[in-house]
């Protein structure tokens, strides 16, 4: 039989078709034979290409660390802190958008793979969620409307701004640390992993009000304003407003047991203001009056007491009224005032 | 107190994120590579799809499983990616039968030529190389007749090889 066509060839190596006298055909035919071992190779190299990388599940572990749940206990409002993939990239001299997509102020819009100057200063503003590699290596996550603003700077390359919304940062290590500005103050670290978020309050476009909430993830963390500074621990949160120092909110982890001792305090607190609150109201029902006069007539007026009161004698035992309603009046004061009737 | 964020499939035990890359890493990224052709691509789109699922954005709402949940999320990720990635695919005669692709194959020529594909085309190729289905299960998962898929994996094959031998426009 002629040479068999390729197709037909790929159709018996790959199993299961069989045309009469192929296999003898292949057998004595050198040409043939070496065109069906092409074809298993052909079919190895595909199986290779097509196929899932070998370190593929590892990676995504990595991404699914237990280690990235600390964000997700953290008190800041909600699913605004995101996973970060450490991109520790050799620093170059440009900012790569990584995915995404973000607007410039000009209304340029960049998607991945975009790539910006280091030695601009940027203003960016996320329409989706986005990352971008900074030149130092750092990553920068950054919700919907998030903007921040790059700019060069000695030493470490670039200094990152926030003007609002939420971000989330991977510091790649450094021998200088990154500052992050924002209208609050400053924060600058030199590795590590935290979540920014602005608040901010505008009245006719120009921010009023501005205050951030930082949780450190890993790393070291320093945070300053004109009114003072902070060294913020791994798992802990600051707040940091533009009128005041910053100020540590409670870490996470002993979050519940300070909360507990804060309870029972306050439950001791209100124990004891009720207990007072009953003295009071037991004194004031249990005022008596003891009659110097025993004798006194009954409808003679007596004035006295620390109070002051008028009390009236009903009876001779020293019963008063007071207001109409009878009392049982007893003071410690047992001088009484003979008064008008 | 933890808040867990991720959204669940209804009546099923909640998987943890280490459980769902075990699970499904592997479908979402030859999902992935079948929409978008290049390797580097269907990586990113597989982290992303992951990021996505472990964030719990995405609902769950008419999820038939947890897998179906999973690859749904997985194809509209590859697509949305696949939109601001988009390849001009090479444009090779029809008639010219080029020859098996020899190893050792030029990795970047081979990515190229198997992006030039159609989704469908890298199906069948999946099926047949990776998977190792005959023609009635490739029939099957396409829709066609196995005589019909034979046919059809064949011009896949074709196709990938002329692509490969092309010239880069």
């Amino acid at each position: 039989m002629t040479h068999p066509d390729l197709d037909v060839l790929s159709a018996w190596v790959h199993g299961g078709v069989e045309p009469d006298g192929l296999p003898e055909h292949v057998d004595a035919c050198a040409e043939c034979r070496d065109q069906a071992e092409a074809l298993r190779d052909e079919a190895r190299l595909l199986e290779g290409a097509l196929a899932a990388p070998a370190d593929l599940e590892a990676r995504l572990l990595e991404q699914a660390r237990p280690r990235r749940s600390l964000l997700w206990q953290i008190p800041i409002a909600a699913a605004v802190l995101l996973g970060l993939v450490a991109l520790l990239a050799e620093p170059g001299r440009r900012h790569e958008v990584v995915s995404g997509r973000l607007a410039l102020d000009d209304g340029r819009e960049l998607a991945p793979k975009a790539e910006l100057a280091a030695e601009k200063s940027w203003r960016i503003r996320a329409v989706e969620p986005s990352r971008i590699r900074l030149a130092d290596g750092s990553a920068v996550e950054l919700q919907p409307a998030a903007q921040v603003g790059l700019a060069p700077v000695e030493g470490r390359g670039v200094e990152a701004e926030l003007v609002s919304g939420a971000v989330a940062l991977a510091v790649a290590p450094g021998p200088r640390r990154l500052t992050l500005r924002f209208p609050a103050g400053r924060l600058e670290t030199a590795e590590g992993r935290y979540g920014v978020k602005i608040v901010s309050a505008e009245q006719g476009g120009e921010p009023m009000l501005a205050a951030a909430m930082v949780t450190l993830v890993s790393g070291t963390l320093s945070l300053s304003n004109p009114h003072g500074a902070l060294e913020v621990s791994p798992g802990q949160s600051a707040f940091l407003t533009a009128s005041a120092a910053p100020l540590l909110t409670a870490a996470p982890q002993d979050r519940q047991e300070d909360l507990l001792r804060r309870l029972e305090q306050l439950a001791a607190a209100i124990a004891r203001v009720e207990a007072q609150i009953a003295k009071l109201e037991e004194r004031n029902k249990q005022l008596k009056v003891q009659v110097q006069n025993p004798g006194a007539a009954p409808g003679a007026v007596w004035v006295g007491g620390s109070s002051g009161a008028t009390f009236k004698v009903i009876q001779g035992t020293g019963t008063a009224t007071d207001n109409g309603v009878i009392l049982e009046v007893q003071t410690r004061d047992a001088n009484l005032k003979k008064g008008e009737k | 107190m933890a808040v867990d964020t991720r959204a669940r499939p209804a009546a099923e035990p909640a998987a943890s994120s280490a459980d769902l890359v075990r699970r499904y890493s592997r479908e979402v990224y030859l999902l992935s590579f079948r929409i978008l052709g290049r390797r580097e691509d269907a990586e990113d789109a597989a982290q992303e799809t992951f990021l996505a699922l472990f964030r719990g954005r995405t609902k769950l709402e008419g999820a038939a499983s947890e897998k179906a949940w999973v690859m749904t999320v997985a194809r509209n990720t590859a697509i949305s990616l696949g939109r601001s990635r988009r390849r001009p695919a090479l444009l090779v005669d029809d008639l010219l039968q080029a020859p098996p692709i020899e190893s050792p194959a030029d990795p970047e020529r081979l990515n190229q030529a198997l992006a030039a594909l159609s989704e469908e085309e890298r199906l069948l190729l999946q099926m047949k190389f990776q998977e190792k289905k005959s023609p009635a299960e490739m029939g099957e998962a396409v829709g066609k007749s196995p005589g019909a898929a034979a046919t059809a994996l064949c011009r896949a094959l074709a196709r990938l090889r002329q692509q490969y031998q092309g010239e880069a426009p």
